[in-house]
């Protein structure tokens, strides 16, 4: 009766290690009988109606294909990388963000697809501006755009007219669109005159939206591609920091606890714009896409009421505006299994068809010279593509190297100190210093 | 006689104070789970309703969640307390020549706040193959667990004498015999203690399985309720309250049956004894 | 009065006895296993990565290097960590060793001799909030102190303005909700150990003429020394390891504000991608851990 205790726990010990090694053997060989006819698709949930629209014009192009959806919810770009660090878990088709790509690529995350579109007779048909976001610093390609951005300046054509302020608004400098804020403050009930995202929690929004457009209306870059250095102007960081300082500090900014609301952007535009409660914000073509037809808060008349405009430099200088330009690519990671469909599916998904129906949906701009020519895109209800294409004229990328991701994520930190008001700006410069020292070390910084 | 009176209700209104502040926060959850127009201020509904529970219970993503949650944290809390009852008993028993050094062992690891390392885990996780696996995470969890249950097992036992063991086996019982029908039923709120503790620091963390499990479909409840206040929690009051009420309810049920044998479980377990 | 032959036979009985335990050293083994691969494996690699530059994306990613202290060197140089000690300590502090060991002990000592139906009504209340998952208490208490929450709301019958709690104080809301949430277990280990306390040393010091504060400080805490101070560890090594109830409140926010260790390994390694890094932040949450087990098997030796 003893052996039978001693064989329960020996069996009980074997079984706990196999379950543990064993178990995902079984698996793994299960995906591999399947794999065949299983297209593994792993996205940002904000898109779930696409993709979900693409799995069934793929599955019904293909049969016997299954398209395996993967919603990823936050902290996409992390989870994403955690799911192509191994063949067990990578999709087959991966949506990057592009200021990650590089990094991913350097990574070992992603494959080059320079054979599938050299084949490819709609290659042609991107714009160029959107193909270097795709481009690693090996000279490969390692995806296919499917969208992008520009950011301006949104304003409220009701307030600025109740606060006495000219219209349209053509901003000059940053002290401009700071007056016009005072005015709104002082002559109208508004409780956010100008909304600009200011914490962690609204990721590479803040980092970009807010940081970068004004950072690159000072004249100065954040990364020197001739000396392949990272850049510290001083002067430059002061300014921009100042600016965020300002906003908050003065309260024209929204408060800390909305602004740390990481739906903030969704909450924006459904809501506060709607309702009068905010007179300018700093954000992207975009959200005019939010009020059509379809989406949670249709409201046909909106542009009567926000107007879009290019977002002024510092002082006016050359050229006179900046913008900051995002973009999206479907890419095939390494350890894809079904790298051909994959392909299949990534060009189905920026296809004319499947490209027009996601700009109508998003409001995003277009990344196909194709469309961008056509009637049906330019005229579609509640879109600004004049001015966003005006915008593209000046526009900047984010650089990508390597680091970026995470000098990115210290900016994002530095710029909540300003707005939360623990930091000055003079303050928020040396941290940016000292983290960017931490991050990318001495040797590859300029002064 | 006066003050003496004062003195004796004092106690019993600082208690009701202190009561009412533990049950307001969660008199919120209750109230808006049934509220078709929750917000976020406590209010009895103006129109009572379970379309928020109906919502919450018929997603089939949620009840999906649910289940792993149940597999996790319910195997999680079974192991540890099978695993910890067999291994306490020959350190309670047998005149192991190191024990005491042992114990001391276990109580350090006791101590190891090992759920907060989670980098090196996930790093072990990518080593064995065993990222995004429920099997591996359900393993991680029992063995953070495992010393605490070791513990206050082995406190519990060393409680059992031993002698009725003796007699059992004189009577011609075999060891595993004389284990469950001696020591079992004596061991009942050492059994319960360690289940209520394990269950309920399992069932709320999203943490651990967050990091070790990638694939969205084998999220338990804990990860997806959390991603649902993220995505929903700034509109749909009453349905994340009635998703909360849902999600307390295994712990409570627990907790209703554990309480008890808890209270012994302190006096035996919790005063700890080198 | 044993004799001889008893004492032979006890001998033999015990070396029978012995004879069937022995066997019985292998239920160790399935816990020993478990143990050595998902316990003692990730310390082991704590040590091992936390001196590689490993990353989550970008070069590093693929092929590791050992930089020997150099994440050490950053992590003390980097004023975020420095605010993070500062704030687990805080933390553990505030909402451990103070919060939820004194309320604990408080409701303990004022429950003492209590209405029996008077004392299970404010116990299950507590108790409710130890039985919560972490994550509902985050959400309950986000609702709470929220803007337009019940705590303002609250408030504005007293004229006060509505203070957005989590941003104004975040330390004290995340402190106050871990208070809610643990006290419980501080209740429930001290009111065991004053039940133990024999009624005649009490009755003894009061007809001694002693008060009831000398009672308590003479009398009371020196018996429950023990409990004292296992109640300390136990919690300051639970608090030590928070994450869910601060990452799901405030995210570590705003500004750091509430980025406790565990927040900030968490944030260095999966947001800012730096494994190594997290991995170095992890050792220092281990060494506390460690150092703080260390004081307290020290002392539980030289109280035996």
């Amino acid at each position: 009766m003893i052996r039978k205790g001693l064989v329960f726990s020996l069996v009980l010990c074997v079984f706990l290690t196999l379950a543990a090694c064993g178990g995902e053997e079984n698996e793994s060989a299960e995906s591999t009988e399947s794999e065949q006819n299983t297209l593994k698709v792993s996205y940002p949930t904000w898109w779930e109606e696409w993709f979900k629209s693409l799995e069934t014009a793929f599955e019904d192009e293909h049969e016997g294909v299954d398209v395996e959806l993967i919603p990823l919810h936050d902290d996409v770009t992390t989870k994403q990388a955690m799911m192509m660090g191994s063949p067990e878990t990578s999709p087959d088709v991966a949506v990057e963000d592009t200021f990650i790509l590089n990094s991913d690529v350097n990574a070992g995350y992603l494959s080059p697809i320079d054979d599938v579109v050299n084949d490819w007779d709609e290659w042609d048909k991107f714009e160029e501006t959107t193909l270097q976001g795709v481009t690693a610093e090996d000279g490969k390609v390692y995806g296919v755009p499917f969208s992008t951005d520009v950011q301006g300046l949104w304003y409220n054509k009701d307030l600025f007219a109740e606060a006495g302020l000219s219209v349209p608004f053509e901003p000059q400098s940053w002290e401009e669109v700071l007056q016009a804020a005072e005015a709104v403050k002082e002559n109208t009930g508004v409780t956010i005159p100008l909304f600009i995202y200011g914490a962690k929690a609204t990721g590479e929004a803040t980092s970009m939206r807010t940081f970068q457009v004004l950072y690159s209306g000072t004249g100065s870059s954040l990364y020197d591609f001739d000396e392949g250095k990272w850049v510290i102007d001083e002067q430059a960081l002061t300014d921009t920091f100042t600016f965020i300082d300002t906003v908050f500090q003065e309260e024209l900014g929204a408060p800390m606890s909305v602004v740390s609301n990481s739906q903030v952007g969704t909450l924006l535009s459904e809501d506060l714009m709607m309702n009068n409660e905010v007179s300018m914000v700093i954000d992207g073509n975009w959200v005019a896409g939010s009020w059509r037809e379809g989406r949670a808060t249709p409201w046909p008349e909106a542009l009567d009421t926000w107007g879009f405009t290019l977002f002024p430099t510092q002082n006016g200088q050359d050229p006179g505006y900046t913008s900051m330009s995002g973009g999206w690519a479907l890419s095939i990671p390494e350890h894809a299994q079904a790298k051909d469909l994959a392909a299949e599916f990534i060009k189905m998904a920026v296809n004319e068809e499947h490209q027009l129906d996601y700009v109508m949906r998003t409001g995003d701009m277009t990344v196909r010279k194709d469309i961008a020519e056509k009637e049906e895109y330019l005229e579609q209800p509640i879109s600004n593509y004049k001015e966003a294409a005006d915008m593209l004229s000046y526009t900047h990328f984010r650089p990508a190297v390597d680091d970026y991701p995470t000098v990115s994520t210290l900016i994002q930190e530095i710029v909540e100190t300003v707005a939360s008001g623990q930091a000055s700006p003079e303050e928020a410069v040396k941290s940016y210093e000292s983290g960017l020292v931490r991050i990318v070390g001495e040797d590859n910084i300029a002064k | 006689m006066k003050n003496n009176k004062t003195q004796q209700i004092i106690p019993y209104i600082i208690l009701s104070v202190i009561a009412v502040l533990f049950i307001v926060p969660l008199l919120w959850v209750i109230f808006a789970s049934f509220d078709a127009q929750a917000t976020q201020v406590i209010k009895w509904p103006d129109e009572v309703t379970l379309d928020n529970y109906a919502s919450v219970i018929l997603d089939p993503a949620n009840q999906r969640a649910f289940l792993i949650g149940i597999f996790l944290s319910g195997g999680q809390t079974l192991l540890v307390v099978l695993l910890s009852l067999l291994a306490a008993y020959p350190l309670s028993r047998f005149p192991l020549k190191n024990k005491q050094k042992f114990m001391l062992a276990i109580l350090f690891m006791t101590s190891l706040p090992i759920t907060a390392v989670m980098v090196p885990v996930y790093q072990l996780f990518l080593f064995l193959n065993l990222h995004d696996s429920l099997m591996g995470t359900l393993l991680f969890l029992t063995a953070s667990q495992l010393p605490f249950g070791i513990w206050i097992m082995k406190n519990f036992i060393d409680g059992v004498p031993v002698d009725l063991e003796e007699s059992a086996w004189i009577d011609g019982a075999s060891l595993l015999v004389g284990m469950r029908k001696i020591v079992a039923p004596l061991m009942i709120p050492g059994i319960f203690t360690v289940s209520i503790f394990v269950f309920i620091g399992s069932w709320g963390n999203f943490f651990v399985p967050y990091i070790l499990l990638q694939s969205p479909s084998k999220l338990p409840a804990s990860v997806t309720i959390y991603q649902f206040f993220g995505q929903y929690g700034y509109a749909a009051y009453g349905q994340l309250a009635a998703y909360s009420i849902l999600y307390m309810l295994p712990a409570f049920i627990l907790f209703f049956f554990a309480q008890n044998h808890m209270s012994r479980g302190f006096t035996m377990g919790g005063a700890a004894k080198g | 009065m044993v004799s001889v032959e008893n004492a032979e036979l006890n001998k033999q009985l015990t070396f029978a006895k012995n004879k069937i335990l022995r066997k019985t050293l292998l239920f160790l083994l399935p816990s020993l296993v478990i143990l050595l691969i998902f316990f003692i494996g990730p310390i082991i690699m704590t040590f091992f990565f936390a001196f590689t530059n490993m990353s989550l994306t970008g070069t590093t990613a693929q092929s590791i290097d050992f930089v020997g202290f150099q994440n050490f060197v950053s992590m003390f140089s980097d004023p975020n960590f420095k605010t993070s000690f500062i704030t687990t300590m805080v933390f553990l502090i505030f909402s451990g060793i103070i919060g939820q060991q004194v309320l604990g002990f408080l409701l303990a000592v004022l429950m003492k001799n209590k209405n029996k139906t008077f004392r299970k009504f404010v116990g299950g209340t507590v108790m409710a909030g130890w039985v919560t998952p972490e994550i509902i208490v985050a959400f309950t208490f986000v609702s709470f102190l929220h803007d337009g929450g019940t705590l303002n709301q609250f408030l504005s019958w007293f004229g006060v303005e509505p203070i957005s709690w989590l941003f104004t104080f975040p330390m004290v809301s995340v402190v106050v909700a871990n208070i809610w949430k643990g006290s419980a277990l501080s209740m429930l280990m001290f009111q065991s150990a004053l039940d133990n306390i024999p009624f005649s040393v009490e009755e003894a010091a009061k007809i001694d003429g002693a008060n009831r504060w000398q009672r308590m400080w003479r009398i009371t805490i020196p018996m429950i020394k023990n409990t004292i101070f296992t109640n300390l560890v136990i919690i300051t090594l639970g608090t030590l390891g928070v994450f869910t109830l601060i990452y799901t409140m405030t995210g570590g926010g705003p500004a750091n504000a509430t980025a406790t260790l565990p927040i900030f390994m968490y944030e260095q390694a999966f947001v800012n991608y730096q494994l190594g890094y997290g991995t170095a932040i992890s050792l220092v949450i281990l060494i506390i851990g460690i150092i703080i087990s260390l004081i307290y098997i020290r002392l539980l030796k030289t109280d035996d």
